[in-house]
């Protein structure tokens, strides 16, 4: 197995790197959200990250399509929905709602910017 | 006729202020405040802490800790999270306090622990000052001389979705025959149907309790649960941890309640709850 054989297969688990950063940020506390998202979400999250980053990596390698821009998109739009929530800009709509869309936007973010990374390394 | 009915009327006026009636955020209703923080800005939640002491054992005072939260705005909260006093509720409804009152053996934490009550999704809290017991508010076993011991009650209100809020009761207590110990377990609920998981710590005969973690007792209005065990193991005090789920299984909070357990007793592993919030703030 050769050096480059080596850096392709640790290409498959670069979405850890979104999962170390859901880990510093549960840490510092980077997001404006409750601290019991992070309680109940963190570990999902970080798995997910690297999940995902491992399927965009394989699916880039074997075939051709813009997954790498649409993760990033959704990583984009889970993180404008944690922060418009996080600085009261959804205080306005059901909070419940709010609640479940924020969970999910979090899962999402830390999940899609792994994906991203996973395939813009491919 | 008319002369019945105010008769009845003036009676049940005079009857009235003699029944003893229990808030739902009280162990016993009789022991006075001893010690109480509070604070918060009714924007949207107000919050208090405190401690009754209601009675005394040989290993130490027993003390009531009721910790509550009260929505007084006209918006439904969520995520209400309150480490520092075990306390947390997915939402709470519009103008609605929520409680939970325990009975835990054993000394006062000093100083007060201090942790932050957020609610909502995004950074909102409130600093706090919490009473709580001095070793935690779970896993706490004690085991206990044969001298008497008091009833435990403890208590916990859970909101249900479209169906108020469920006040469940927890009583333990334990009397010897000789040398074994009869243990009484109650689970009442004067709200809507709910299905509870009490993790006490299950020893020797203690099976007969069905506390089982993937098929919680079912307790609602005149559907109390009740059961004695006998065992022949060492007496202990234990603050069990309790977790409430709607009948379709989906959970709805945890706690803590105290009871009176076997000392060589096991936990088991509650399903379909969140994680653990981290331990040992303050």
């Amino acid at each position: 197995m050769t050096g480059k054989d080596i850096v392709d297969v640790l290409k498959n688990f670069v979405g850890a790197i979104s999962a170390v950063i859901a880990q510093l940020e549960a840490w510092r506390g980077l997001l404006p959200i409750n601290p019991v998202i992070r309680v109940d979400l963190l570990n999902v999250s970080s798995i997910g990250a690297v999940i995902c980053g491992i399927c965009a990596h394989q699916y880039t390698t074997r075939r051709s399509g813009p997954v790498g821009g649409v993760a990033a998109a959704i990583a984009v739009a889970a993180l404008v929905v944690v922060i418009a929530a996080g600085v009261g800009g959804l205080d306005a709509l059901n909070a419940r709602l709010v609640s479940a869309a924020v969970r999910v936007s979090y899962v999402a973010f830390f999940s899609a910017l792994g994906a991203a990374l996973g395939a813009f390394t491919a | 006729m008319r002369y019945a009915v105010a008769v009845t009327v003036l009676v049940m006026c005079f009857l009235a202020p003699s029944v003893e009636t229990q808030s739902a955020c009280d162990c016993t209703g009789k022991a006075p405040v001893q010690d109480r923080r509070d604070g918060g800005d009714g924007r949207p939640l107000r919050w208090s802490s405190l401690m009754r002491q209601i009675a005394s054992t040989p290993e130490g005072p027993l003390y009531c800790y009721e910790r509550q939260v009260d929505n007084r705005s006209d918006r439904e909260v969520t995520d209400v999270y309150w480490p520092a006093a075990d306390f947390r509720r997915a939402w709470i409804d519009k103008m609605t306090p929520i409680c939970d009152p325990v009975s835990i053996l054993g000394p006062v934490k000093q100083p007060d622990p201090m942790g932050p009550l957020s609610y909502n999704t995004g950074t909102n809290s409130y600093a706090t000052t919490v009473r709580a017991p001095s070793t935690g508010w779970q896993q706490l076993v004690m085991m206990l001389d044969k001298g008497p011991a008091p009833v435990l009650t403890s208590r916990m209100q859970v909101p249900v979705r479209g169906a108020g809020a469920a006040t469940i009761a927890f009583t333990s207590s334990v009397r010897r025959e000789g040398a074994t110990a009869v243990f009484h377990f109650e689970i009442a609920n004067n709200g809507p149907d709910v299905r509870v998981f009490w993790n006490v710590p299950i020893g020797e005969g203690f099976a007969a309790l069905e506390f089982v973690p993937a098929a919680p007792q079912t307790v609602g209005a005149g559907r109390p649960f009740a059961r004695d065990i006998r065992s022949t193991e060492p007496v202990a005090f234990a603050v069990a941890d309790v977790h409430v789920y709607s009948r379709e299984m989906v959970w709805l909070g945890s706690g803590v309640a105290s009871a009176y357990v076997s000392l060589k007793g096991t936990r088991q592993t509650p399903i379909n709850v969140p994680p653990s919030p981290p331990r040992g703030r303050g």
